[in-house]
């Protein structure tokens, strides 16, 4: 039985899982029908909690041992520009964060030349500070550089 | 007839304010760009470019949003007539025959016939919008909390229906979008709910750093792993002159009469609840087959002008139909006006049958910046062929770190907060996995967008017949969308049950 489950077979028993928690607060904690004021506000999401159990429930039995989910390797790349853009924000604010990283991608990963990289970085930093920073006036965070 | 001229007319000199007219020239720009680069599609172009328009009132806000929503119908036509990667569902059709022409060595030409198909067949969705936008909102305002669940719960479903082969899973996404929109106070009784003791989800989830999650950041995992050695194809690099553009008047004549069929056909597609620009595109492109068939110079497939311009009228026309039940019934057609509406709320308007009577400047604004969008987008992208072109043939290797800076300065510019930007990752990650395991997301997005009207009116319903199922059964109105809500829910079960004995 376990060897035919699949990752489309674990996001459902996740979905379940979801739908029990929102139903046992909207019928416990968050009141659901009060005689004085009707539907209150568990109501509306334990109704659709146990809507959730029943629909993940009958998906994992159609999907036991019919799907095969893979998930591409190249995907890891995302993640990791992800975790490196969080650190470097950390570190020296989001907007340099974000300029570093294309630096990097467009080094490292997608290999070009260095004029080419730095002509595209400041094309596109350019627009992205002009809108955002100086039209829009967005508050970016400075990271710890800000703080000195 | 007049009364509504008038206030089309009144919507003309809003949208020809300094203001409103620069942003939809500056959405038209930008949606033309974001349209024309293969595999982003109006759904992203939307999601990534909605924080732009925070900075701005409602109703030039809203009107950028319609006009970069609109310019992207048009871009989407630039990478499937000349790489064939259609940039969005609904330029699928367009791509058979629109690369097909371009492989005969007419792109140029095939880029005309679907911006102007795209003209006439928006042109047509606006004058229908103008006339029964206001005709379905009369009529919805003998709706009242009964009638409204209903309509929401057929919304829903609608949605969930149309996407794939499997309408559980579509439910299954319904119903994850409700309970994320449920995080937070609840607007009915003020009672914080769902928070698990956290102040960051007190003010329930933003649905800007969501929606770019869900659907920028999941683009990128698509792209990343897209194949590479598409991108050389060596079609592209023909160069376009504007006089290789240029159509013969038999080609115009060719042209014309598909455009209309197809606007008329698509625009009454794009009132349907749940159908939009991909189900009108395809429709109409099969009716063009069926009326034009054997009278075309070549087989429509092949590189007919005919089916292009159904294919491309057809999309636009739905675009601009998907607006009627948007503004009058507050009802999202597709998971790119589902977008719209989500910007919509943000902005404090609540579309539905009051909004043509409580905030007219906005709706005529709108339908009126509409008309303007349309007539822009053509001079633009038929001005601009060969920049559009370059467009194209940005690589993904540019691409994919370029939308995941603007996902997280979009996350991040919408509420001023890396909680947005936390929303915008996790909803990225979910938005994988969930493709990864065939569940679909736009039925979510759609279902997080609708949920507080359907919340409300269901609670007002009960409240009012003091807990009575039988109020959503003594109303004619309620009972015509039961019966269509069943009729949604039970043919797709029926299908299944049907296909396993048939299998068996």
């Amino acid at each position: 039985m376990l060897r035919k489950l699949n990752w489309r077979c674990v996001l459902f028993i996740a979905t379940a899982i979801l739908g029990i928690i929102w139903a046992v607060l909207g019928f416990g904690t968050y009141g659901f029908w009060s005689e004085a004021e009707g539907p209150g506000a568990g109501f509306f999401p334990a109704i659709v909690g146990c809507a959730l159990v029943f629909f993940s429930v009958v998906e994992f039995i159609k999907s036991i041992g019919k799907y095969e989910v893979k998930f591409d390797k190249e995907a890891l790349f995302i993640v990791a520009s992800v975790a490196l853009i969080l650190v470097l924000n950390f570190l020296v604010g989001l907007l340099l964060a974000l300029l570093i990283y294309y630096v990097i991608w467009l080094k490292c990963v997608e290999k070009y030349p260095w004029k080419k990289v730095i002509l595209i970085t400041l094309f596109y930093g350019a627009i992205m500070y002009g809108i955002f920073s100086a039209w829009l006036q967005v508050p970016f965070p400075t990271g710890l550089i800000g703080l000195i | 007839m007049m009364e509504t001229l008038q206030l089309l007319g009144q919507g003309f000199v809003v949208a020809f304010s300094l203001q409103n007219l620069g942003a939809a020239l500056f959405g038209g720009i930008l949606g033309l760009i974001v349209g024309a680069m293969p595999g982003i599609g109006s759904l992203a172009g939307c999601a990534l470019l909605l924080p732009l328009t925070f900075h701005f009132n409602p109703t030039t806000a809203i009107i950028m949003l319609g006009s970069i929503y609109y310019a992207n119908m048009f871009g989407g036509a630039f990478s499937a007539i000349l790489i064939n990667i259609p940039g969005d569902a609904p330029a699928i059709m367009t791509a058979l025959d629109g690369f097909s022409m371009t492989k005969k060595g007419q792109p140029g030409k095939a880029l005309f016939i679907s911006n102007y198909a795209s003209f006439i067949g928006g042109f047509i969705g606006m004058v229908i919008l103008v006339f029964l936008g206001p005709a379905l909102a009369s009529f919805g305002l003998n709706f009242g909390p009964s009638e409204m669940t209903v309509l929401m719960l057929v919304a829903m479903t609608s949605i969930s229906w149309l996407v794939g082969e499997n309408p559980i899973s579509g439910i299954v996404a319904t119903c994850l979008g409700i309970m994320i929109s449920t995080l937070g106070i609840d607007i009915v009784s003020g009672q914080i709910r769902y928070n698990f003791g956290s102040i960051w989800l007190l003010g329930g989830i933003n649905f800007v750093p969501l929606v770019i999650g869900f659907i920028g950041m999941t683009q990128l995992f698509d792209l990343v792993v897209q194949d590479r050695a598409k991108e050389k194809i060596s079609y592209v690099d023909v160069k376009i002159r504007f006089r290789d553009t240029l159509l013969t008047k038999d080609e115009y004549k060719r042209a014309t009469r598909p455009s209309i069929t197809a606007g008329l056909l698509g625009t009454f597609v794009g009132f349907l609840p749940g159908a939009g620009a991909t189900a009108a595109s395809f429709l109409c492109y099969a009716v063009e087959k069926k009326l034009s068939n054997g009278k075309t110079l070549v087989p429509l497939g092949q590189g007919a002008i005919e089916g292009l311009a159904a294919s491309e009228s057809a999309n636009n026309a739905a675009a601009a139909g998907a607006f009627g039940p948007l503004l009058a019934l507050g009802i999202p057609g597709s998971g790119t006006t589902a977008v719209l509406l989500g910007g919509l709320m943000m902005w404090g308007l609540n579309p539905g049958p009051m909004l043509f009577s409580t905030n007219p400047d906005f709706a005529w604004g709108l339908i009126a910046s509409l008309f303007i969008s349309n007539i822009l987008s053509l001079a633009i992208s038929l001005g601009c062929i060969p920049w559009l072109q370059k467009i194209v043939r940005v690589p993904i290797g540019v691409m994919i770190p370029s939308i995941l800076v603007i996902c997280f300065i979009g996350a991040y510019s919408t509420s001023n907060s890396m909680f947005g930007v936390v929303v915008m990752l996790v909803g990225g990650f979910l938005g994988y996995i969930f493709g990864k395991c065939s569940l679909p997301t736009a039925p979510l997005l759609l279902a997080f967008v609708l949920s507080s009207t359907l919340e409300t009116n269901l609670r007002r319903a009960f409240l009012t017949s003091n807990g009575n199922l039988a109020v959503f059964l003594q109303r004619p109105i309620t009972d015509v969308f039961l019966v269509i809500f069943l009729i949604m829910v039970l043919v797709p079960a029926g299908r299944a049950i049907y296909n396993k004995v048939k299998k068996n």
